[in-house]
Order: structure tokens, then C-alpha cells, then sequence
């Protein structure tokens, strides 16, 4: 009984298995837990947490985002776009699936929403590297893993959560993680710079006849209209936000609209585009939070299951056990374990409160030791079986994907993100140096 | 017998059809008011609180208003390691066993409970706790039951196409594959 | 199992045997947020001391059980059997809880305990909270609140015009009215868009909490006195049937230990504060502005419209308005030769530069 949380997680993993849709089998075995646990009234808290889910004005951003990829896709700028972006990039292996890594880390900087920049670039850059003969895993991983990076690159909706509990502030946490999150980009760039190298077939070249047919003129006229479209969409949502003009948030309007009036301009616009992409874009946006509706009820189960007690007693039991650094080791291995079945608010809010004044009693920076738990974090964006970035680029993604090809891509990335997480443990500088320079000591 | 099934599958889906495609237009209006107020704030320097709610109002509406729409194409995740590999078959005795154990019992779960929660808030005609607010807030708390009973009728509706799968009258329609 | 557990103890051999209580408690702060949510912490260890056990009650912050703003609601229906909060959160249900935490140049902290304990708010509050099914205590003020951080000065009323500015309730419907745009933006929005220019000025709580939140990064001066704020007044509120369901010994208990925490909120507001912004002055350098004196009787008179139109929504809000504003004239009267006339005198010999 004392262990039914632990139990909960170990159906759910095998129920999900079996392929009905994930927000029913969330709220079916949650529901089959509840009742076990502690009963029907409980549950009255459900609509509670789900009305949660419905103000989250931040959320807003994910169908914005989708109603712009959805439109620049549907218009067949996209396509265009991304044939350019082929030729450009396409000459060296593995070109393509870097210049996501570098879109990625644009979007991450503007806004940080993992699921509007992983259904963004799902709809817009999968398609393009299947064409051109990328290994399914490398093309859903590079993606996946691209999509998370706005997570550590500020700003960040987590860094503002956990500052807000450790009590450091806002500014140094995103100063603090400047350089981690370049030092992700930089290994992901790393990682598929080496793996194209060692396996050609993964990350082709474009072939050197279909380059050749090009000349250099064609292919500076195509760069010029098929560049303007992004470069311009990627002025005003980028612009807006660092110009003051539009939150986060609402720069997604300004992409949405900006998508619609390059397909206007472009006069590929017509009823029939519109409607499909509204259509689209409610089925993309009810997927992405009815899920989210399920992982309420799993949440609230979860603790009133008396799990984040468990969690909590576990980790205070360790701090008097251990040295200082064994207790980091296995707090950072055990916000990774757990990572794979709750998403990051749940595990901000179980474990930070906990463990921060432990840590920092210990004498760890507090700003290095925020970062590190927003790096490990991120990876619970990327493990399955419970991965929103996994979830979210699996619906948007054409069917020839399954999810054992987006499994099997996030592999390589995790253990990447795991030895950009040993980086950071090993140099403290490089969270806790620039916060001190730009504000002082 | 198989004709009444049939039947019902076909006006619940051809509902939520309707619905989605009435929803869908929520989404245009979303991207209008979030862009127009973000216009009327930087050049008019004038905002409003109502228009600001609105936008939550609009999203929420979306998610759940669209949500059986959105089951009634299949766009509701699955994991499909195992799925993907299965026969017509395979998966009408997973949608049809999934539907009678998680989804029938979860969307209960929360039309009966968010029905004394959304009555609450009629009961007290709840507004915004802001000045110059959407004093419906009871209203847009409502979508939360009415979304989850268009999902629960579409869950039926898939339960039973999955039946009719399982007994061999009727092949997987394109839209629901 | 709850009543299992409660069963057994029943059952147990002892000399008294009495009926423990396991209860939960939900806060609409975040985790570790200094003095609110440790506050609620504190009292549920209190209660517990107190009662020797007999009532433990397991604290949820924001978000963990149910999310900020529906802790009012989780109580109401008996789901939860306490919460806290602030009780301006709730005007959307009932515009007559606004004056039991704060309204525009209202009642500071000792003014709103006077209120209570001296006067007829508590009284006035069982009476507004009792159609929720809930009973009220107070839970101690945060003292007076600074005005809040702007990257524009403020110079008179019509400075405020085009104004952006984050600042819920009351406060922010005044800003309106002078012509100011308010814009309502989650908690993780609200650094970035300070610093970008997105909103001009923002207002949170006072220095402690606007040091942790590091607003000193983001905006050029900060303003005081807050006088949308003047002395916000937390709460603790229990479900009425489970209240009254108490032996009259542990109602006594919980009473008391609210008493105790809402003074040891106050009390902690005011030192902490204190500390908080001699760091400010001294290591942030930061530049605090005293609205001018005309702006604050310009802004005065804006907001006795706006209470005005909130007190005429319903006929409690009208009831608690008009004893509200008599109290507030009374002890006034008093502060003005007592609290104020003191800290004139010893006002200058207080430095706001580092
Ligand atoms: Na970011
Ligand atoms: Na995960």
C-alpha cells in the first residue's frame, strides 16, 4: 500500500504499451489507483487542477505557433523554404539536420515552449530531411532534442520556477544559463557532425549531380525567395520580442499572422487552405492538452497517494548518509529516473523545495545548482514513455513514423544531454561566471 | 442490431464533425485578438483587461469544445510500438477494450465531478476577479463538462466502430484510420 | 482508509481515547515562498503542537494539489479542510471579500488588525464567507507594499497615461482609470517583459519578495509607498462543517495558533523587510521615488471611485464598505496624532541612499 505510487508508474508504462490514445490510459489508471488509494471524493480536485490547464495563459502560445507552421506548411512555403534551406545546407552530411539544431536554439531564445517549437519545426523540417534520405531516428531525435533547448536557453519558464522556489534571482538564473545551453547546442552540432561522418547513410549529402544542375545564379534567385518568407517571419516573432513590442507569448499571433500574409503575398491563399489549416491546428491543440488534462489526474493521484512523501523522505534520508558530492550524484540520477514519468513542473515542485536548502547548506552555488536541475530537467522532455517532446512530435509527424523510430532517436541525445550535465557539474564557471560579470558579485 | 449501431456511430460522428468544424474558426479568432491587442498596446498604448481574458477564454474552448472532433480523426496520441504492428483487427479489440476500461470510466470521472464544480460557479453567476474582467467566468468553466461528454459520445461512437471491426461488418473507414 | 487509520486509533487502549484528525491544507503561494507559505507550514505545525497530535495537517503549495486560485474552491466543497490565501482573490465570487486583504488607501496592517479584533471585520467576514461554507481567520498582513517597479518616472496623474503596467485588482482598475493600460501576464512573464519593455512598470510584493524576484535587474526606480496595497491582509479558512465538527477544546486550539502565526506573519514582514532593503540601497544601488504628494491625492480620488463601484455590486459588499470606511475614520483620526506624528519625528534619520 505504502508503495502504490511506485505500482501506478509501473502499470502505466505497460498500459501505454498497448496503444490507446495516452490521455485516456493517463486518467484510466489513475482513476483505477484513486479508487484504490483513498476513494471517490478526492476526485472532486480533478476539475480543479484541470481548470489549471485551461487559464495557463503562457499554453496559449502552443496553438498560435501551430496555426503558423500549419499555414507556412499548407501554403507550400515550406516546402520551398526547406528545398532551399536543402541546397544551402545539403552539401555537407549531416548539414540539414544542424541548421534544426540552430532554428531550435533560435525559437529556444524567443520563447521556451517546448511544445510550440517542437510542433513548429515536426511539421516543417521532418518531412524535408525524410526526402532527402535521412535516417528516420536521426531526423525525430535531432528534432525532438532541438525542441527542448528552449527549456535551458533563457528565457526560461523553468529557470522563472525554480528561482522563484531556491530564491535566487530571475536574472542570474538566465545569465547562469547562457553559456549551458550553448554548450548543449554545441553538442548536438557535435554529435551529428560525427555521426554522419562515421555512418554516410544517415545524414546524406545532396547528390552531386542534382547540385550541379544548379548554378550559382538559379541558386542565389531561389535562396532570395525562398530566405524571405522565414527571414521575415523570423524578424517579426524574434523582433517583437526583443523590440518590448509583444510578450512571448503574443509574438506567436504576430508569427500566425505574419505566416498568413506571407501565403497571401505569395497568392497561394484560398478558403480551402484555411479551413484545413484551422482544422488542423484544433486537432493538433486538443491533442497537445487533453493530454495534459490526463497528466492532471495522474498528478493528482500521484499525490494523494502520498508519493511526493515518499520522494521527499527518501531524498532528506540521503543528505546524512552520503558525502556532498555522492548526495548530488544521486539526486541528479534520481531527478533523471524520475524524469521519465512526470513532467517538470510536477518534479520542480517535489523535489527543489527539498532539496535546495540541503544543497546549498552544503555550500554548492545556488545559481550552478538551479542550472543543473534545469538541465537534467530538460531531459525529462525527451524520455519516454512519458516525453511531451516525444508526444508532441509523434502527432505531427507523417505516419511512416512510429513511435519505436522516435524512441529509438532520442537515445543518442539523452546520453548527450548527460554529458553536457557532466560538463556543467565539472565546471561550475560556466553557470555561475557570467551572472557575476553582468551584475556584479 | 448492426444497423442501430450504425446508425448512432453515424450521428455522433457527423456531430462532432459539425462541432470541429465550428471550432476550427475559434482558432482564426484567436490569432486576431491576441495580434490585434498586441497592436492596439504598442501603437494605440490602450489595452483591455476583457480582451486579455478573452484570449484564455478562446483557448480553452478550443481544447475542449474540439476535443472529440479531434478523437473522432484519431489525433489523440498513442504509443504504437505494439499498435502499429497489429491487424484491423488487433487494434478494434485494443480501441474497443481501451474504450470500455479508461475512456468510458475517465471522461465519467470528470463530467461528474466538473458538473458540481461548474454548478457552483453558475449557481454564483462567478465572474473575473479583475476589474473590467468577462464576468461569464461560469460559463467558460462549463466547456470543461460539455468537452468531455462530446469526447465520452465520441469514445462510444469508437468503441463501437471497433465492435463492428471486430465482427467483420464494416472495413476501417478513411477517415478514422 | 483515512477513517481506517482514525478507527484504530479509537480502538486503541488509553486512558482518553480521542479522535485524531488528519487534514490537508491548500495556499496559493508557491513552495518555500518566505513568510506566506511558511506561515501556512507554521501554523500547521502549531495546531499540531497544540493539540498534541490530534490534528496533523499535510500543506499543499500552489499547484501541488490544486492550482493557486482554487483553494477557496476545494475548501468550500469540503474536498480540503483548510486553505489560504489573500481574500481579494476571490472578488470574482463575492466583491465583499476584497476589503478583508486590501483596498486603495485603505487600512494599513495594524489598522486591519484593529479591525478585526478590536472592531466588527472578523464578525463581518464569518458573515461574508458563511454562504461558501467556510470560515475565515486572519492571517497577519505584509505591512504597507511598495508602489512598484517603473522604468518611467511618475511625475503627476498624467504620466500614467499609456502607462503599462502589470497590476491586478483594484489597484490596477484605478491605474485604468488615470488612463493607464493593464496587462495581465503569468508569473514566469513578468521579469522578461519588464525588461524588454513590454509592460513599463510592474508591482509584486515589498523588498523581500522584490529582491528574491530580482525586478532591480529589470526596472530603473522604485517607487513607494504602495498605496494599492497598504497593508495587505493574508487568510486562513476552514470548511464550516468541519470547523464545527471539532470538540470545542481544538476549535479553541485552532484559534488561537492562527492568532499566534498572524502575528508572527507581520512581525516577520517588517523585519525581513527591513533587511531586505538596506540590501537593496546599500549592494543593488537601486533608486527609490516617493510618488509625489499630488499624484497620490489625484490617484486618491480615482480609487474612491472605483471602491464606490465595486461596494454597489452587491448589498454585503455595500455593508462591509460602509463599516469599513467608518473604522477607517475613527482609528485615523487617532493615527494621526499618534503613528503619524511619531514617525515625522523620526523619519530623517533614515538614510534611502546607500
Ligand atoms: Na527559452
Ligand atoms: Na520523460
Amino acid at each position: 500500500m505504502e508503495f502504490l505510487p511506485a505500482w501506478m508508474f509501473l502499470a502505466l508504462t505497460i498500459l501505454l504499451m498497448a496503444g490507446f490514445p495516452v490521455t485516456f490510459t493517463l486518467m484510466g489508471t489513475a482513476l483505477c489507483f484513486g479508487l484504490i488509494g483513498f476513494g471517490w471524493s478526492f476526485f472532486n480536485l480533478l476539475p480543479l487542477r484541470i481548470w489549471g490547464v485551461m487559464t495557463n495563459v503562457t499554453l496559449i502560445a502552443v496553438p498560435l505557433f501551430v496555426f503558423m507552421g500549419v499555414m507556412l506548411e499548407r501554403s507550400g512555403l515550406a516546402e520551398e523554404l526547406l528545398d532551399t534551406m536543402g541546397l544551402l545546407f545539403g552539401r555537407i552530411r549531416g548539414g540539414l539536420a544542424i541548421s534544426v539544431v540552430v532554428v531550435g536554439a533560435l525559437l529556444g531564445a524567443s520563447t521556451g515552449i517546448v511544445g510550440a517549437t517542437v510542433v513548429t519545426m515536426g511539421l516543417l523540417a521532418v518531412p524535408t530531411m525524410l526526402r532527402r534520405g535521412y535516417q528516420k531516428e536521426l531526423a525525430t531525435g535531432t528534432v525532438s532534442a532541438s525542441g527542448t533547448l528552449g527549456q535551458i536557453i533563457p528565457p526560461s519558464i523553468v529557470l522563472v520556477l525554480i528561482g522563484d522556489i531556491v530564491g535566487v534571482s530571475v536574472g542570474d538564473l538566465f545569465m547562469g544559463a547562457v553559456f549551458p545551453g550553448l554548450l548543449l547546442v554545441g553538442l548536438f552540432v557535435f554529435y551529428i557532425a560525427v555521426i554522419s561522418f562515421l555512418k554516410p547513410g544517415w545524414a546524406p549529402a545532396m547528390p552531386k549531380a542534382e547540385l550541379d544542375a544548379i548554378t550559382r545564379r538559379q541558386l542565389v534567385a531561389r535562396m532570395g525567395k525562398a530566405l524571405f518568407p522565414p527571414l521575415f517571419l523570423m524578424v517579426a516573432v524574434l523582433g517583437s520580442i526583443f523590440a518590448g513590442i509583444a510578450s512571448p507569448t503574443e509574438a506567436a499571433a504576430v508569427g500566425a499572422v505574419g505566416a498568413t500574409v506571407l501565403t497571401v503575398a505569395n497568392r497561394k491563399f484560398s478558403m480551402q487552405i484555411l479551413h484545413e489549416v484551422m482544422q488542423t491546428t484544433v486537432r493538433l491543440t486538443c491533442m497537445v492538452f487533453i493530454i495534459l488534462c490526463g497528466a492532471a489526474a495522474f498528478g493528482l493521484v500521484f499525490r494523494g497517494l502520498g508519493g511526493d512523501g515518499l520522494v521527499r523522505e527518501f531524498l532528506g534520508s540521503l543528505a546524512h548518509q552520503y558525502s556532498h558530492n555522492m548526495v548530488l550524484a544521486i539526486v541528479m540520477a534520481l531527478i533523471f529516473v524520475i524524469g521519465f514519468f512526470l513532467d517538470f513542473i510536477e518534479i520542480t515542485f517535489i523535489h527543489v523545495p527539498v532539496l535546495a536548502p540541503i544543497m546549498i547548506e552544503f555550500g554548492f552555488d545556488p545559481v550552478w545548482f538551479c542550472i543543473l536541475i534545469a538541465v537534467n530537467l530538460q531531459t525529462s522532455f525527451m524520455t519516454p514513455p512519458f516525453g511531451f517532446s516525444l508526444f508532441y512530435l509523434k502527432a505531427v509527424t507523417p505516419p511512416e513514423i512510429s513511435t519505436g523510430h522516435i524512441y529509438r532517436g532520442i537515445i543518442p541525445f539523452v546520453l548527450v544531454q548527460i554529458v553536457g550535465l557532466a560538463i556543467v557539474v565539472l565546471f561550475p564557471q560556466l553557470a555561475t561566471w557570467l551572472p557575476k560579470v553582468v551584475f556584479g558579485p | 442490431m448492426v444497423n442501430l449501431l450504425k446508425g448512432i456511430c453515424g450521428v455522433i460522428d457527423r456531430s462532432n464533425e459539425v462541432v470541429g468544424r465550428g471550432v476550427s474558426w475559434i482558432t482564426l479568432l484567436l490569432v486576431a485578438v491576441v495580434f490585434v491587442d498586441v497592436v492596439m498596446r504598442y501603437l494605440f498604448k490602450t489595452s483591455f483587461v476583457f480582451t486579455q481574458e478573452l484570449e484564455w477564454h478562446l483557448f480553452a474552448f478550443i481544447f475542449l469544445i474540439g476535443a472529440g472532433y479531434t478523437l473522432l480523426h484519431d489525433g489523440h496520441v498513442r504509443v504504437d510500438i505494439i499498435y502499429q504492428r497489429l491487424g484491423v483487427k488487433g487494434r478494434a479489440w485494443i480501441n474497443l477494450i481501451g474504450v470500455i476500461v479508461f475512456l468510458i470510466p475517465g471522461c465519467y470521472l470528470v463530467i461528474s465531478t466538473s458538473w458540481k464544480f461548474v454548478g457552483n460557479s453558475f449557481s454564483m453567476l462567478e465572474g473575473s476577479p479583475d476589474p473590467g474582467g468577462i464576468p461569464y467566468r461560469f460559463i467558460v468553466k462549463g466547456t470543461m463538462t460539455v468537452g468531455y461528454v462530446l469526447l465520452l459520445l465520441q469514445g462510444i461512437s469508437m468503441g463501437m466502430h471497433a465492435l463492428l471491426q471486430i465482427l467483420g461488418v464494416e472495413t476501417v473507414d478513411e477517415e478514422n484510420a | 482508509t483515512k477513517e481506517k487509520e482514525e478507527e484504530k486509533k479509537v480502538a486503541a487502549p488509553a486512558v482518553v481515547t480521542k479522535k485524531t484528525y488528519q487534514w490537508r491544507m491548500v495556499t496559493t503561494w508557491p513552495p518555500k515562498l518566505p513568510v506566506l507559505q511558511d506561515g501556512c507550514e507554521r501554523l500547521a505545525r502549531r495546531i499540531e503542537e497544540l493539540s498534541d497530535g490530534r490534528i496533523k495537517i499535510q500543506v499543499f503549495a500552489a499547484g501541488e494539489l490544486v492550482p493557486a486560485l482554487e483553494s477557496f474552491q476545494s475548501v468550500s466543497d469540503g474536498t480540503v479542510e483548510v486553505g489560504s490565501g489573500a481574500a481579494y482573490y476571490w472578488a470574482g465570487k463575492e466583491p465583499a471579500t476584497q476589503w478583508f486583504a486590501a483596498v486603495p488607501f485603505g487600512l494599513n496592517g495594524q489598522g486591519m488588525s484593529a479591525w478585526f479584533h478590536g472592531g466588527d471585520g472578523l464578525k463581518l467576514w464569518e458573515e461574508t464567507y458563511a454562504p461558501f461554507n467556510l470560515i475565515p481567520r486572519p492571517g497577519g498582513s505584509t505591512g504597507v507594499q511598495m508602489g512598484g517597479w517603473f522604468n518611467k518616472k511618475i511625475e503627476s496623474i498624467d504620466d500614467y497615461k499609456g502607462l503599462k503596467m502589470r497590476i491586478p485588482g483594484l489597484g490596477g482598475k484605478v491605474i485604468a482609470k488615470a488612463g493607464g493600460t493593464v496587462v495581465l501576464l503569468p508569473g514566469g512573464e513578468i521579469f522578461t517583459s519588464l525588461e524588454r519593455g513590454v509592460i513599463d512598470a510592474t508591482e509584486w510584493v515589498g523588498p523581500l519578495h522584490d529582491l528574491r524576484m530580482g525586478f532591480y535587474q529589470a526596472a530603473k526606480y522604485y517607487y513607494y509607498p504602495g498605496w494599492h496595497e497598504p497593508g495587505t491582509y493574508l487568510e486562513y479558512f476552514f470548511n464550516k462543517q468541519i470547523y464545527e465538527g471539532l470538540p470545542k477544546d481544538l476549535q479553541h486550539i485552532i484559534d488561537a495558533a492562527c492568532v499566534e502565526t498572524e502575528h508572527w506573519v507581520l512581525s516577520q514582514f517588517e523585519a525581513r523587510n527591513g533587511e531586505a532593503l538596506q540590501t537593496l540601497i546599500n549592494e543593488k544601488k537601486v533608486e527609490l521615488v516617493q510618488f509625489p504628494d499630488q499624484v497620490l491625492a489625484d490617484l486618491r480620488k480615482l480609487a474612491e471611485e472605483v471602491i464606490a463601484e465595486e461596494a454597489a455590486k452587491t448589498p454585503i459588499a455595500t455593508k462591509v464598505n460602509e463599516a469599513f470606511k467608518n473604522f477607517q475614520k475613527v482609528v485615523g483620526t487617532w493615527g494621526t496624532v499618534s503613528e503619524k506624528a511619531y514617525y515625522d519625528i523620526i523619519q530623517p534619520k533614515f538614510s534611502l541612499k546607500g
